[in-house]
């Protein structure tokens, strides 16, 4: 059962100078119609990758497919795209309006149909009114708007907003979140966004791609990739993790025995590998981990002494240090306890997994990413 | 009596005084400077124009506006108004057409600043050979027995050197491009390094092809350049009355008017002259800067 | 062909180089023309215009550096080119730094010194004649024509100077001021670094309007006067001979020399004292 892929990317090579390898032999694709969300900490290329789809940058190696054809010699003005860039770019000389109007007025829309849509596109963006102000006029989170506008009135067959909420307050993210969401449904074309915001990946994503220096680490649905990271970057980059090293002992259909420094723990394994015997990385997620009196219901416990907690207002998180003096978070609904008490913690197999490598970079030790880098 | 919100100091310093009124104080000095040396001479004249006579300084006595009637009345003020501006306004297009592709060149295409550099210096250069002198030279470039009629006659293309090189409009107008290409070129230069890059990326991301891109953007934000280069060399040929004297033969324009006034010490009437340039100076000044925001390329 | 329009301007921009500069290639060239006139091209070489004794029949035939009036006139241009840029450039700087900030009549102020280069040079020169009239200066010199060599070459130096501005110097000197920095420092080690470019090309270009100047200062300038009243002077006189050739190389060469040990001067100097 294929889908139509609207854009494909394969083994694209880009190099900043001699030195600098920005896009690693990176591949995949994104179907029509998706709300693909690139996620990745700063420098690894996600930037890159948007501005190379664009057309604004030119790439080493490999190719890009919009809509099946090669874009390769393509310029950006006739691919069948829009760009929101990072530092949005409003052109100064023009009024809201006309901003906004542009890639209409390129288009050779006529100046009813133009109107029409930008005035739905500010509202869109909580700028109704703002017609006849100038860009200079504007603050920040107003001029990113003004950008974000600019690009989805074009309704391109790819949409492309490189970290479109950056500067938006977080009330108004929440909603425009939603609104992107929702707009791109009835519009119909594939978006594709960049951010370094993870939440903000996993809110909106349909499918989320995780980068990580010029190399993808993992694609898939955003719960995909919470519940089953593939490696360790991907499980501490995209939302937090406990995470212990040892070495796989035994192995059988999706579960894994690894011996790490706090005993025993049985997690999930995915992928086909031999693990065992292989240095390997366990992780829970906190909110994943209970407190409880009886060891006996879970497949892992440890025990641990009660060191701090951190409000997150409609849950706590607790901090645990074990006898190895190694840290375990716990995210749960208030309990009663004081510090120093020791507690016992417990999870079941399916909620820890076991990782075999740090990242896809090759050559990146589990233990340099785990303990910093 | 404790006072609880903390006393005002009882005098400021001169230096905080000069520290917190700096923008104030840096702009005296130049005030000062122009007031004296640009706008009250400027005013004199004005002012001068009406009297009558061979009156050197303003009488207040003798307020008259005979100059503008009779000024006003003549012929020939309107046909050298038509010459003058026509001109001015032909040779500042002709500047401009020849100094913004280079302007564009330097600002786009040259890659290395330091290149720029070098470059805007070479423009510079020939400056330092006086005016006049570089006015000369091209009798030897045009001039029968110049630089152009040597080659076509060496290259075997004409009989005789062609006389009528020198002396005609055109000259002028080579001239005058030469004299006031720095003029139009640094401005417009200035007002390109300006814009962002990734305006131009942005605009191709969203459809317009390189040609539009420049036209949309790039020339749009160069406007502001373009107006004070294009007013510059308006000025400075409407203006200028050696190089018509010298090289266009005939042609009669208001700045000559002004000085041959001038000379014959009816200062009165040539300024009433130059109070007509400057009117449709000013006016022209107003239009354009309404039109164009040139203050968005030197400040905010 | 990479960037088809990059070579198209390439080729464009040296042609109007080319063109541009003819001017003065050929002025420098037929200065060494032994025969007394300025026809292309040239038969003998001779730098007799430079370093030749004088001849007793006709005056004024000699060499430049036995004409001690031309010399004169060279130095009293120079004079009062360097004298205009060092007082034109701290005019500009005040101007263009006084004016970042929003005030009231900003706008005003900004084309108040454009004046200096809108207002024709007629216009200028009558006026400037009547001013000093009024006020009773009768002898006029080099110095009564540097005010207005001032107030012509201000505005051209200032959209220089501004136009060349770095966004963040503001926040640069505020930074430097929350840390405890009085104004003088803030200026010596801050903002003067920022803009020493600038500074020094509006006193290139301040020196290089002044030296060009004819149209306003033929009214306020007597004596020996300055390069381009002599040339005009003698222009309507006597016809063109490549003395004058001459004169212009000296003086682009005079010129290149002192804007060169003035620009360092200016780096190495105000390096030292920063």
């Amino acid at each position: 059962m294929k889908m139509a892929t609207v854009l494909e990317i394969k083994d694209l090579v880009k190099w900043y100078g001699k030195e600098v390898l920005a896009l690693n032999k990176v591949s995949f694709g994104v179907e029509k119609g998706d709300f693909f969300v690139l996620i990745g900490p700063s420098g690894c290329g996600k930037s890159t990758l948007l501005k190379c789809i664009a057309g604004i940058l030119h790439w080493d190696q490999g190719d890009i497919y919009i809509g099946g054809k090669s874009m390769k010699g393509v310029p950006a003005y006739k691919r069948d795209i829009a760009l929101m860039p990072e530092r949005y770019a409003l052109f100064p000389n023009m009024r809201i309006f006309d901003n906004v109007a542009f890639g209409l007025r390129m288009r050779g829309e006529d100046i009813s149909e133009i109107r029409k849509n930008v005035n739905e596109a500010l509202k869109m963006v909580g700028l109704e009114g703002f017609e006849r102000r100038w860009p200079g006029e504007l603050s920040g989170g107003q001029q990113q708007r003004v950008s974000i506008a600019r690009a989805i009135v074009v309704n391109p067959a790819v949409l492309l907003l490189d970290e479109p909420l950056s500067h938006v307050d977080y009330r108004l993210q929440r909603k425009m979140m939603d609104d992107f969401r929702k707009l791109q449904s009835e519009l119909g074309n594939t978006w594709i966004l960049t951010t370094h915001v993870q939440e903000q990946g996993l809110s909106m994503a349909r499918t989320m791609m995780v980068m990580n220096t010029g190399v993808v680490e993992q694609i898939g649905t955003p719960e995909e990739i919470y519940d089953h990271p593939r490696t360790v970057f991907a499980a501490r980059f995209v939302g937090d993790i406990n995470l212990f090293h040892g070495e796989a002992v035994s192995q059988e259909k999706r579960k894994c025995r690894v011996k790490t420094e706090v005993g025993e723990l049985v997690g999930t394994y995915l992928g086909d590998s031999d693990l065992r015997g292989r240095k390997v990385a366990y992780g829970v997620r906190p909110e994943k981990v209970k407190i409880t009196k009886d060891t006996d219901t879970y497949d892992n416990a440890v025990r641990a002494k009660l060191t701090g907690h951190y409000y997150f207002g409609e849950l706590i998180e607790y901090s645990f240090e074990t006898k190895e003096n190694l840290d375990i978070k716990v995210r749960t609904e208030p309990i009663e306890c004081r510090l120093g008490d020791t507690f016992a913690l417990g999870w079941n197999a399916e909620d820890g997994s076991v990782l075999e490598k740090s990242c896809m970079i090759e050559g990146v030790d589990i233990e340099e990413v785990i303990y910093g880098k | 009596m404790v006072s609880d919100v903390g006393d005002l100091p009882e005098k400021t310093s001169i230096r905080e005084f000069l520290a917190r009124h700096s923008s104030y104080m840096l702009m005296l000095p130049p005030l000062i400077a122009f007031i004296l040396f640009m706008i009250i001479p400027t005013a004199m004249v004005l002012l001068l124009s009406f009297n009558a006579g061979g009156q050197v300084t303003f009488d207040p006595t003798q307020i008259t506006i005979e100059n503008y009637i009779k000024m006003l009345t003549r012929q020939t003020t309107y046909i050298l108004i038509r010459d003058t501006f026509g001109m001015s306004l032909l040779s500042t297009i002709v500047t401009l057409i020849v100094a913004y592709p280079v302007a564009y060149f330097l600002a786009f295409k040259v890659e290395s600043f330091r290149f720029q550099n070098i470059l805007l210096f070479l423009l510079i250069v020939p400056y330092w050979v006086d005016w006049s002198i570089r006015s000369i030279s091209w009798l030897s470039i045009l001039g029968s027995d110049g630089v152009v009629n040597y080659l076509l006659l060496s290259l075997g293309w004409i009989k005789e050197p062609i006389g009528e090189l020198l002396f005609t409009r055109w000259t002028l107008l080579i001239i005058w491009a030469q004299t006031n290409m720095l003029f139009m070129l640094f401005p417009i230069y200035l007002a390109l390094i300006k814009i962002d890059p990734e305006l131009l990326a942005v605009a191709q991301a969203l459809g317009a092809s390189p040609s539009r891109t420049f036209y949309h953007i790039t020339f749009k934000l160069s406007l502001p350049g373009v107006i004070v280069g294009s007013v510059f060399v308006f000025v400075s040929t409407i203006g200028d009355y050696v190089t018509p004297a010298l090289w266009a033969g005939g042609l009669q324009t208001l700045g000559l008017t002004v000085q041959n006034y001038a000379w014959l010490f009816q200062w009165p009437v040539a300024s009433t002259f130059a109070v007509l340039m400057l009117i449709v100076t000013l006016t022209i000044l107003y239009v354009m800067l309404k039109t164009v925001n040139i203050k968005r390329v030197f400040y905010e | 062909m990479r960037d088809p329009v990059k070579t198209i301007l390439t080729i464009y921009t040296v042609i109007m180089l080319f063109i541009f500069l003819l001017p003065l290639i050929l002025v420098m060239v037929l200065s060494f023309n032994a025969d007394a006139n300025i026809a292309f091209p040239i038969k003998r070489f001779s730098l007799y215009w430079y370093v030749g004794e004088p001849v007793t029949l006709g005056k004024g035939i000699s060499g430049i550096i036995h004409d001690p009036y031309i010399i004169r006139v060279i130095t009293n241009s120079v004079i009062l080119g360097v004298s205009t840029a060092i007082i034109a450039t701290p005019l500009v700087t005040a101007s263009a730094l006084a004016l970042r900030r929003r005030f009231h009549g900003r706008d005003t102020f900004f084309y108040l010194l454009l004046s200096g280069f809108i207002i024709p040079a007629i216009i200028s020169g009558i006026g400037a004649n009547i001013l000093y009239k009024s006020i009773g200066v009768k002898e006029y010199s080099l110095w009564t024509a540097l005010p207005f060599h001032v107030v012509y070459t201000v505005p051209f130096g200032l959209i220089l100077t501004m136009a060349r501005f770095d966004p963040y110097m503001v926040e640069y000197e505020n930074a430097a001021r929350a840390l405890g920095a009085g104004e003088w420092n803030v200026f010596k080690k801050i903002t003067f670094p920022l803009i020493r470019a600038q500074v020094i090309s509006a006193f290139f270009f301040s020196f290089t309007l002044s030296l060009g100047e004819l149209l306003r200062t033929s009214f306020v300038i007597a004596g020996i006067g300055s390069i381009p009243t002599y040339v005009y002077n003698q222009m309507s006189v006597t016809a063109p001979t490549p003395k004058w050739f001459a004169l212009g190389t000296v003086t682009t060469i005079v010129s290149f020399v002192v804007l060169m040990v003035i620009a360092i001067f200016l780096t190495k100097e105000i390096r030292k004292v920063v």
